[in-house]
């Protein structure tokens, strides 16, 4: 909200309202919780404006869109060249004299235009930085003085405090509710105007009748005839646009002013449109005709809806908006002024479903004062009568069947002390209290009844009193202290220990650790393979690429891989730990996932000599990388271990038929391995072979962790033998090495695949050689020849029979 | 015996020592010299009795010396090689300089031992401004590395972590909270929907009410994870980080709120941060706080905020079971990506999301 140091002095009589005064107070709004700040204005080169009034228009003789208009600034009458249509004698205008610079620096100068000497410049709104408006010059009101500078007019030296309100503090949505705050700060009594209206013994033949007083509880009206719909003063326009608004005509400027000054919403109607004698508060009905609104929009409407009727249908949408068929208008001659109060929870039903939020909603919504509605349509129709010579009727038609009265609640002293760590005295609290205008009842030993102000809505309860004395005390003079705690705290989750230590084992294997929004277009999940029935999708999405809960971490990660390797990277290795979701009967469905993509690129990531050892060690890349920084983890884990079964992928998988495996723990899968099929990368512009996993922890997070046991070191020598053998290309390396740890019996301690051998220089293609190096050895004592011997026979012949394996010569 | 033999020997065994390119040439240069039946220098030793009392003053020390330097040079030759053994021989010759005459009559040309020793060096040089060999490792995400780095400071201060799911009941993440349906208070925060019931939830809370509805006070637990609401611009994502903390006990007090926060940041940014509290509004909380820091070196001294926190509002307590007249606590929640971005001075948080390896391989 944005409101004026100097209307808001006119409830404080502050000494100063310059800049320097309203950073001062916007800190002090602060620290008392309302966040304010100075509106930093482009600071005009005031001196250099002038008011001036237009003598004369003559057309451009070279131009035809340029007018000649002669000006009289008090001093010298000089001549303008101006494109602005509305340019008329009589007009008093703001001036830029030569010498005027711009907030953006364009500097004004005596110039020819199209051979016509000019000598400044007619502003608009807009050049003043005052308004929007740059459809033409800022006409003034006639009684303006001519030969001033326009900074009364325009209101240009009164800073601007732009302050935000939260939801609690409807009270403060008003330059009223902002001084009451203010007077507290600033220990200086608040003057709220007395307004004496001067009414005539004219009667209105209005009847009100609240069929909803639930909805709502109060409803005033009161007429003006005879008034003369026009240009508001200069004034009053400058208020309205200071706090943003648009000024309109007066009596619309009128009801926008006081609601801002008051906070109380107002709505004027034109008298003679109204129809019947009966205007009627009630839910909206079936049988209603459409209703158009002021902004031109017809909106669906129900009976939860609170509508303001007149014999021929609703009139105006309660608290919203009003409509068309009783807007006031140039023509309009009587008018009839609502100031109502309505609940907030029927407002705010019926703005949430039509999506329109007005400055009435928004502080309906949010609770306004229920007592207030007679001193605001006052100021309303005696400002009326000023501006515009209308006649006040003396009826006040006001209907509060219920009046809302202060609510009290009791204060104790020590729950107080409890909650604050601080010990209050009765006086200190009623100190606090009583500038709010929170006054004391009665007062006990060890408590306080206060009465609440009916415009502070949100002070209900004991606790709201509690947060008013920490408020107003100031949260930066309370003393700290450290809690002393009577809770050990837990130990970690098992799950929080297998995510830390997994994307650790992932660090150290060199992958980068990326996070994507959990959302994604649903098209691309279903390129990845995801059942679309199990697809979680949000209802009111930002765009269509964020509108469905990814059902794997593929969709990110492929998506950051095409844009590194547009950004030229060469070697992307990259891993994200994070949930996916799928659709169960009320909460989805979320696994904690792990999954990581492996470009394979040439890079040479060290620089080298050539000579130098492990400089130019090319890192190995493929998918056994890949799959060796999962084993990291695994040991990382110290967890058992997980089975890899070659397999067939689902047609709609994203993995490549041939190079696929599921991750098994204990025959359940919890994971997979592969190559991304072509289709699925070309999806994503991505023109490398890439190969990623993906491993629900969730899953493994839920089998048993054994703590490490050290092994005993060997103090027998160890036997190396070397295995090669050529063998059916498809027989898995699993099956191999369970052969051989069978055949070979308990002294051989380990195996270690180094070599695998495809090609041309076997005899045939089907085939494959591999080897191992074989490590024997007997805890108890030294192992003979013969003993390692036997056990290689025994091998390399249940290879044979089982594979058909042959050494390899 | 004349002196200038002695020098002459003198001279000698430094040419031989300087010469001496392996062990088993030093060996036999020592033996030569210092054997023990017929080394020269022995027999020198053994014949200086016989020396008349000038002889003697002259040549005993420079025998002994020259005696230690053979074994001096062969002692750094078996430690560190020929290199800094010729090192012996230069410094003895410096040594001697403006003490004795004796070595300088040596006449063994100093020069061709630098040599010696240039020589050798530039056959061991190596460039150490050449930059190391970084074994390339992965890099945490700096969302991540903050998140660590607050959990380890929290876990220090007692709190365990707790967790909750992303999508989230309506009634956990607001109407719990004290937020009602028609409250105005659900403006502040746009929500995503996937159902009538079932949202993303907005905000770390709703693990809140979780934690207090499944045990008895006392609790004191933080809560990290991802919330979602629908806005976006260069300092709001639709998804980001909050961490939440929650601590509920008998006599907890605003000034225990206070020293708490305060404790927190100081851990967080460094002692030289100043702190600033200011009233604010959540529903789940009364007082309720928004949290300011500052420190001469960042953003002119200005006050940035960073934290929401408050004590327990009596309603949240009732909607869990605990009773407010027996209990109270407090609850903060801050936002990692804006703790990330004022540590590292990151002006756009897409640039978390987008990741690319140009930014993540810079933390």
């Amino acid at each position: 909200m944005l409101i004026t140091l100097k209307w808001l002095s006119e409830f404080l009589q502050l000494e100063k309202v310059d800049n320097a005064f309203a950073v001062v107070l916007s800190e002090e709004l602060l620290l008392s919780g309302l966040e304010t700040e100075v509106v930093e204005v482009n600071k005009l080169d005031s001196a250099n404006l002038v008011i001036a009034e237009i003598v004369s228009v003559e057309d451009h003789p070279d131009a035809d869109r340029l007018k000649l208009c002669v000006v009289n600034d008090g001093v010298n009458e000089r001549r303008i060249v101006c494109g602005a249509k509305n340019v008329s004698p009589g007009h008093k205008v703001v001036v830029a004299n030569p010498g005027f610079i711009f907030p953006n620096g364009q500097k004004i100068k005596n110039t020819k235009i199209r051979g016509v000497s000019s000598n400044g410049m007619i502003c608009s709104e807009k050049e003043l930085g005052i308004g929007e408006d740059q459809s033409g010059i800022m006409v003034l009101s006639k009684d303006c003085k001519i030969g001033i500078s326009p900074d009364e007019v325009l209101g240009l030296e009164d800073p601007v405090l732009d302050i935000s309100i939260t939801p609690n503090r409807s009270d403060c949505l008003s330059v009223l509710g902002v001084a009451r705050e203010s007077s507290a700060i600033l220990e200086k009594k608040i003057k709220i105007p007395e307004v004496v209206v001067k009414d005539e013994s004219i009667s209105v033949d209005k009847k009100i009748e609240v069929l909803n007083p639930d909805d709502c509880p109060r409803y005033t009206a009161r007429a003006i005839f005879d008034a003369t719909i026009g240009d508001s003063p200069d004034w009053l326009k400058a208020r309205l646009r200071s706090s943003g608004m648009r000024p309109i005509n007066n009596v619309v400027d009128i009801t926008n002013y006081v609601m801002f000054t008051l906070g109380q919403p107002l709505h004027s109607f034109d008298l003679d449109r109204l129809r019947g004698e009966k205007i009627i508060v009630r839910r909206w009905k079936q049988e209603d005709s459409e209703f158009v609104a002021l902004d031109g929009k017809k909106y669906d409407l129900s009976e939860d809806d609170l509508m303001i009727c007149d014999s021929g249908g609703p009139i105006a949408l309660a608290g919203v908006i009003g409509g068309v068929n009783s807007e006031v208008n140039q023509d309009t001659k009587n008018i009839l002024f609502e100031s109502a109060h309505f609940s907030p929870s029927c407002i705010r039903k019926t703005r949430r479903k039509i999506g329109l939020n007005t400055e009435a909603s928004y502080r309906f919504e949010r609770g306004v004062d229920p007592n207030g509605t007679i001193l605001a349509i006052n100021m309303a129709v005696e400002l009326t009568r000023q501006l515009t010579d209308g006649k006040i009727s003396s009826t006040v038609l006001d209907v509060y069947p219920v009046p809302i009265k202060p609510v009290t609640i009791s204060l104790r002293l020590d729950r107080v002390a409890n909650l604050l760590g601080i010990n209050f005295t009765v006086e200190e609290i009623k100190n606090l209290l009583e500038p709010l205008s929170i006054n004391c009842l009665k007062e006990k030993k060890d408590s306080i009844v206060f009465e609440i102000p009916t415009f502070r809505p949100d002070i209900t309860r004991e606790i709201d009193l509690i947060e008013e004395i920490a408020r107003r005390k100031g949260y930066n003079t309370f003393p700290s202290s450290l809690p002393r705690t009577s809770k050990p705290p837990k130990s970690r989750s098992k799950r929080r220990s297998i995510e830390n230590c997994s994307r650790d084992a992932m660090i150290h294997s060199g992958f980068d650790e990326v996070i994507n929004y959990s959302f994604v277009n649903s098209s691309t999940l279903e390129i990845l393979g995801a059942d679309l029935d199990k697809i979680v999708s949000l209802k009111n999405p930002l765009s269509s690429e964020m509108s469905s809960m990814r059902t794997t971490l593929l969709s990110g990660l492929l998506q950051n891989v095409s844009l590194n390797l547009n950004h030229g990277q060469r070697s992307i290795k990259l891993f994200e730990i994070g949930k996916t979701f799928e659709k169960d009967e009320k909460l989805p469905l979320e696994f904690l996932e792990m999954s990581a993509v492996l470009v394979d690129s040439e890079s040479i990531l060290l620089w080298t000599d050539g000579t130098s050892p492990g400089g130019d060690s090319p890192l190995p890349k493929d998918i056994f990388t890949l799959k060796g920084s999962l084993e990291r983890v695994l040991e990382f884990l110290n967890f058992p271990s997980l089975d890899f079964e070659n397999a067939k992928p689902d047609s709609i998988s994203p993995y490549e038929f041939g190079s696929y495996a599921k991750i098994n723990l204990n025959d359940r899968q919890v994971g997979e391995i592969g190559h991304i099929k072509k289709s699925c990368l070309d999806y994503f512009g991505i023109d490398q072979e890439l190969s990623s996993f993906e491993i629900n922890l969730d899953f493994i997070s839920k089998e048993d962790f054994s703590i490490k046991r050290m092994e005993e070191l060997n103090r027998f020598p160890e036997s190396y033998r070397d295995l090669a053998i050529v063998l059916d290309k498809k027989i898995p390396n699993s099956s191999i090495e369970a052969v051989i740890l069978e055949a070979a019996g308990d002294i051989l301690s380990s195996i270690k695949l180094f070599d695998v051998y495809h090609g041309t220089n076997l005899e045939n293609s089907n085939q494959k050689s591999v080897a191992y190096t074989l490590v024997f050895n007997n805890p108890k004592r030294t192992l003979k020849d013969e003993e390692v011997n036997k056990a290689f026979d025994s091998i390399v012949c249940d290879l044979s029979s089982k594979f058909g394996a042959r050494l390899r010569s | 015996m004349e002196i200038g033999q002695v020098e002459k020997i003198g001279k000698e065994i430094f040419e031989s020592l300087s010469e001496s390119d392996s062990l088993e040439n030093l060996d036999q240069v020592r033996l030569r010299y210092l054997g023990r039946k017929d080394g020269v220098i022995t027999q020198l030793a053994k014949n200086l009795k016989t020396f008349d009392i000038d002889q003697k003053r002259l040549i005993g020390p420079l025998v002994n010396n020259l005696r230690s330097l053979i074994e001096e040079f062969v002692k750094e030759f078996k430690r560190g090689g020929r290199i800094s053994a010729i090192e012996v021989l230069l410094s003895a010759v410096k040594l001697e300089e403006g003490k004795s005459l004796l070595f300088e009559k040596f006449e063994v040309s100093v020069d061709s031992l630098t040599d010696s020793r240039s020589e050798n060096e530039s056959k061991k040089f190596i460039d150490l401004t050449i930059p190391g060999k970084k074994i390339p490792i992965g890099h945490k995400h700096p969302l991540v590395q903050t998140t660590e780095e607050l959990i380890e400071i929290l876990t220090r201060l007692g709190y365990s972590v707790a967790e909750g799911p992303e999508a989230e009941l309506d009634y956990f993440n607001f109407e719990a909270l004290n937020i009602p349906k028609d409250h105005p208070a659900r403006d502040m925060q746009d929500t995503f929907y996937i159902s009538e019931e079932v949202l993303l939830r907005t905000h770390t809370s709703p693990v809140q009410i979780r934690v207090m509805k499944s045990q008895e006070p006392p609790v004191k637990v933080i809560a990290p994870g991802k919330v979602f609401r629908c806005d976006a611009d260069v300092t709001h994502s639709p998804m980001f980080h909050q961490i939440e903390g929650l601590y509920v006990d008998k006599n907890v007090t605003f000034s225990d709120l206070k020293g708490t926060i305060e404790t927190f940041i100081s851990e967080i940014f460094g002692p030289e941060f100043r702190v600033r509290l200011r009233p604010s509004f959540f529903p789940f909380t009364e007082p309720s706080a928004e949290i300011d820091i500052s420190c001469d070196h960042l953003a002119n001294g200005n006050w940035m905020e960073v934290l929401g926190a408050g004590m327990i509002d009596p309603a949240v307590f009732e909607a869990v079971g605990y009773d407010p007249e027996e209990w109270s606590g407090f609850a903060w929640g801050l936002g990692v990506e804006r703790i990330t971005m004022l540590r590292y001075g990151i002006s756009d948080i897409r640039l978390f999301f987008e990741n690319d390896l140009r930014t993540i391989r810079q933390f």
